[in-house]
């Protein structure tokens, strides 16, 4: 029997037995006034931040990322591709009708297509009838270019013609071609095919046809496609067919090598580690909280204790503690996740097809489930001291004993190792990320141990106020110890989310070819472009680039023939037997990098520069002198150099482009190929100015390029989105860092001020204090950055680092500036109050 | 029914920055009779809120035995906080709340409905019926005492403990303070051990104590 029931069997029993309910009741009653009275914001703020982050998550995460998966898989019109550039074997036709449950078959001719005098060679793709098995064929029957999707291909005898081969030929609707002999009617203009952009954006002119329309033998494909649906869990079949057969290129869903692919593994990548970030700068913000608030509750608790309450009554009302905390951040962060959700799934659902919001109530419980073992993990020390400490020691605040003050600075690094073992799925970046850290808190405690201890000598002993600062920060090592870690930390963690959240949106700015317009004019002449200029005035457009080039034959290198020269035949040969575009540029393109030579501009000698592809397969040397006829005028220069295309600016590159300011046949006939960007009114009125002018060859690569811009939009929003929850938690986590030393120093304030110090001397004191606290993080922070961000770019991001040290160190100082300056204006204030009632507050 | 205490062989010591340790404590025995009021003077630093702390089971023992009997059965000192009233040099109001509700604190603990009511008459008993809304930190220290006084008597404890109640406070007040907590304590028949460096204050006892080299010997 307790004392408690013993006496109240008392017949003047003064007491009543206390029950966990009452303690509970008082309890609650007391964290709610402290609640009231703002002791927790800091707490209940960073909560609700990971809440809503983790319930956004949960809610719109699944959704975004099927519908981005999906669309960007969809690039592909399969599954998977397969591609040959010789003739299929048997077996690789036997896996295909094995493992596909719908298949297509297509093969590619570089073929010249003739309309009376009119010749041009173009890409000539022969489908089947099974063709296409995802997605449409955009076709026009106008030349108003209205589109109009197809589930198939061309029928027998038909062919369809990209507008600008139409242009080229000078062939209309209705109008019939030969192809090989055989009549082909042109039964409607090739807009764009689902399987379109993995043959890019380039100049060369496409047509279709039905492999039916194709006599067997006459024509040599360059290339055989095929297009396969599939199961899912094909990937170690598919792995195992493209080792064993030679020659075969595959493009699958399952080997993740689509197109974008790498750019969502990049921004998947970057979301992970701003995914933990988020749970890292919570832990860090809820275990700074938990040294300063934690202080009332400990309080109460005590108070509690000494009044008579039991201590086994103490895990119901750390429960009940946790329960409240919780549930108060987790009410306004559901309200936000769920108004967020229903708007962004709202929008999307204008903008995008295909969205959907995905409930999944075992995510949002594990969510919540997650939140909740962070938040108690970061409460546990405080608790079990409160359940083994001396009652005495816990009412007079006095410092914890060593192992649990440990055990309070670990739970949080314990916490955090157990949720990368449980939640990782790229242990390279959650290991970088940490050693990064762990490198930075290593060089926080030297340099800070090095300054604190040493600076003392460095000093002129004159410099009285600052050898007090010093001092005082000495004597107060371990306390600010905590406040420069934590610090280092937030910066690290803050310049690495800077750095990367520019560099991924930079990087996927470049898929959204800002510099590449909508519409593609691959050949206009003086009139033409006339035209065009006066067209995209009236719908407000803007021409993105306008390259001038004279169309060139290329008859001799080295005086020898095109033709007698003894090189491998090739595509690049063969095209070369029809004219190309030369263009001329003084300064080098920004759009092109040399592999070789030198961009020679010297009147002396007419220099050339060529594409690196035909400079290998023609076994050109620099040095080389290549003839040219222009408008039956013979041009001739040497190869001074070799270049590639270097994405990022124009898609617009030459073969050969002369290294001079002057048109290379002063008198001949100047042509432009470039693009315009148009909005919706212009892009559906473009088939008017094609009819006035049917022999400008253009092709509009709206659908095209909307559908890649979109995705990356939507990746870039997102990227961004998630950056909003790193830049709150980021500021939440310097506010903490500074409470931290605010409330530790009031009393110290208190006292230097009850000294005699003046507050000007106070004032400098704090200067001092403050920028010794803030640079020296700041300062580590850029070298811990500095030593792995370019391991950590290559590892994670596929990507090299580009920045420079100095620009992050002016970012990491303006950020130690910031919090300083945050920090001695809050702590100014203190100086001007009376040292009494700051004594009085710091107790 | 007679609540006593019985310390026997109390031992404690403390460790000391360079690692040497101190003995505060050295085998004490006491025995404080049911209502019985003693003193415990002595010396800044020798140890006597020590005593005190491990009398009410405030701090565990390391070593002896501290234990209270009641109708023939013992119990160890943490067991009886519910019975006790502890009075702090520092008060240790909580200063979310307001006199009223500190003082209903321990009352609301035990869950007594009419709480708020009693609180009130302790703090009326005290002198402080206009002052009950106050929030404790615009209190000055001896109004703060009275309060932390009421709060250790509102629940009428079969044993009071002190610490330095008025080592805070003017003289005036101190006399104030300490006849209210003598005649609340007498009024409930409490013990009372009382922690002082007053040996005014120690002589109103029934008995008082020096506590001296971790020894209590009798005072005179």
């Amino acid at each position: 029997m307790s004392l408690a029931q013993t006496m109240t069997s008392d017949p003047v029993a003064r007491h009543q037995a206390m029950s966990p309910i009452h303690a509970l009741r008082v309890f609650n009653s007391l964290l709610w006034r402290q609640i009231l009275q703002g002791k927790y914001w800091l707490t209940l703020a960073a909560l609700c931040v990971l809440f809503v982050y983790l319930l956004l998550s949960s809610l719109l995460g699944q959704g975004v990322e099927r519908f981005l998966v999906q669309n960007l898989q969809s690039t592909l019109g399969a599954d998977t591709q397969v591609t040959v550039r010789r003739p299929w074997q048997q077996a690789e036709l036997d896996w295909i009708t094995t493992h596909a449950t719908k298949s297509s078959l297509q093969s590619q001719y570089r073929v010249t297509l003739s309309n009376h005098a009119q010749h041009q060679s173009a890409i000539l793709k022969a489908v089947d009838s099974s063709y296409p098995i995802q997605g449409d064929i955009h076709i026009s029957d106008s030349h108003g270019l209205d589109a109009r999707l197809m589930q198939q291909g061309p029928g027998l005898g038909e062919i369809w013609l990209e507008p600008r081969l139409a242009a080229a030929l000078a062939l209309e609707l209705g109008d019939t071609l030969e192809l090989n002999g055989a009549p082909l009617r042109v039964s409607a203009l090739l807009l764009l095919e689902p399987d379109r952009i993995l043959e890019g954006l380039g100049s060369d002119m496409r047509a279709m046809v039905s492999q039916l329309s194709l006599s067997d033998g006459e024509l040599t494909p360059h290339l055989n496609r095929s297009l396969m649906l599939h199961d899912t869990g094909l990937s170690a079949a598919i792995r195992q067919f493209q080792s064993s057969a030679p020659g075969v290129q595959v493009i699958s869903k399952s080997l993740n090598n689509y197109p974008l692919a790498k750019v969502w593994e990049r921004v998947q990548n970057f979301l992970g580690l701003l995914s933990l970030l988020i749970v890292l700068l919570t832990v860090l913000i809820l275990w700074l909280c938990s040294q300063v608030q934690i202080q009332p509750l400990k309080k109460s608790v005590s108070v509690l204790l000494a009044c008579g309450m039991e201590r086994r009554m103490l895990p119901a009302l750390a429960i009940s503690a946790g329960a409240i905390i919780l549930i108060l951040s987790l009410i306004p962060a559901l309200l936000l996740a769920l108004l967020a959700s229903y708007g962004v799934s709202h929008l999307a659902q204008y903008y995008v097809d295909g969205f959907t919001l995905y409930w999944h109530w075992q995510d949002l419980l594990g969510a919540v489930a997650l939140a909740t073992a962070v938040y108690f993990f970061i409460a546990l020390p405080m608790w079990l001291v409160l359940l083994r400490g001396d009652i005495r020691l816990l009412i007079e605040q006095c410092t914890e004993k060593t192992h649990m003050r440990w055990f309070a600075i670990l739970s949080p690094v314990g916490l955090l190792v157990a949720l990368i073992l449980i939640y990782t799925d790229n242990w390279l970046l959650s290991g970088m990320l940490l050693g990064g850290l762990g490198l930075c808190v290593v060089l926080v405690l030297f340099v800070t141990w090095l300054v604190l201890k040493f600076s003392g000598y460095l000093m002129p002993k004159r410099w009285v106020l600052a050898h007090f600062s010093m001092l005082l920060l000495r004597k107060r090592m371990l306390v600010k110890l905590v406040q420069i870690t934590a610090l280092g930390l937030s910066v690290t963690l803050l310049l690495l989310c800077i750095n990367m959240g520019r560099d991924v949106t930079n990087m996927l700015e470049l898929y959204l070819y800002q510099n590449q317009g909508n519409v593609f004019v691959s050949r206009a002449n003086e009139e033409q472009k006339t035209a065009l200029e006066a067209f995209v005035d009236r719908y407000q457009g803007s021409i993105k680039e306008m390259q001038p080039f004279q169309l060139a034959q290329v008859t001799h290198f080295n005086d020898i023939a095109l033709s007698e020269r003894g090189v491998q035949p090739s595509d690049t040969q063969r095209r070369l037997e029809q004219p190309v575009n030369l263009h001329w540029h003084a300064e080098m393109p920004e759009n092109i990098r040399l592999t070789e030579g030198s961009w020679d501009t010297s009147p002396s000698q007419a220099g050339v520069s060529v594409d690196h592809e035909v400079f290998i397969e023609l076994a050109l040397s620099l040095g080389d002198t290549v003839h040219f006829d222009v408008a039956g005028e013979r041009v001739s220069a040497t190869i001074n150099s070799v270049h590639q295309f270097k994405p990022g600016g124009s898609s617009v590159t030459f073969w050969f482009v002369l290294q001079q300011s002057r048109t290379p046949l002063l008198n001949g006939p100047v042509y432009h190929m470039g693009s315009i960007e148009l909005n919706a009114a212009g892009t559906s009125a473009i088939g008017g100015l094609w009819r006035e002018h049917p022999q400008l060859r253009l092709v509009t690569l709206d659908a095209l390029l909307g559908k890649i811009r979109s995705q990356v939009r939507a990746l870039i929003a997102l990227v961004m989105s998630y950056s909003v929850f790193i830049a709150l938690l980021s500021n939440l986590l310097m506010v903490a860092a500074i409470r931290t030393h605010m409330e530790k120093d009031q009393t110290r304030n208190g006292l230097l001020l009850s000294f005699g110090l003046s507050q000007n001397q106070g004032f400098r004191i704090l200067l001092i204090e403050w920028l010794t606290v803030t640079l020296i993080p700041t300062l580590c922070a850029v070298a811990a950055i500095y030593s792995f961000v370019d391991a950590f770019y290559q590892q994670n991001l596929a990507m090299s680092y580009q920045g420079s040290v100095l620009m992050m160190l002016v970012e990491a100082l303006s950020i130690a500036l910031a919090i300083a300056a945050s920090g001695i204006l809050l702590s100014r204030k203190q100086l001007c109050r009376s040292p009494i009632g700051l004594l009085k507050e710091g107790q | 029914m007679a609540l006593s205490l019985e310390v026997s062989d109390l031992t404690h010591t403390i460790q000391l920055h360079n690692g040497t340790q101190l003995p505060l404590i050295n085998a004490l025995s006491l025995r404080v009779e049911a209502a019985e009021h003693i003193a415990i003077v002595g010396a800044s630093g020798c140890g006597k809120s020590t005593l005190l702390s491990l009398l009410a089971g405030l701090q565990a023992t390391q070593s002896g035995h501290v234990c209270y009997r009641f109708e023939n059965q013992t119990f160890k000192a943490s067991e009886i906080l519910s019975q006790c009233g502890f009075v702090f040099q520092q008060f240790h109001l909580l200063p979310e709340l307001n006199a009223l509700d500190n003082v209903a604190l321990p009352l609301q603990l035990r869950g007594h409905k009419d709480a708020t009511m009693q609180a009130a008459h302790w703090l009326t008993q005290m002198g402080l019926a206009k002052r009950q809304r106050q929030g404790v930190t615009q209190l000055s220290g001896g109004e703060q005492q009275r309060v932390a006084i009421a709060r250790a008597l509102c629940v009428q404890p079969r044993i009071l403990f002190a610490d330095e109640p008025t080592g805070n406070l003017d003289e005036t007040t101190a006399e104030q303070v300490i006849t209210l907590m003598l005649a609340g304590a007498r009024q409930s028949g409490a013990s009372l051990i009382l922690v002082t460096h007053d040996m005014a204050l120690a002589r109103r006892m029934d008995r008082a104590y020096r506590l001296s080299h971790g020894r209590l010997t009798p005072c005179h």
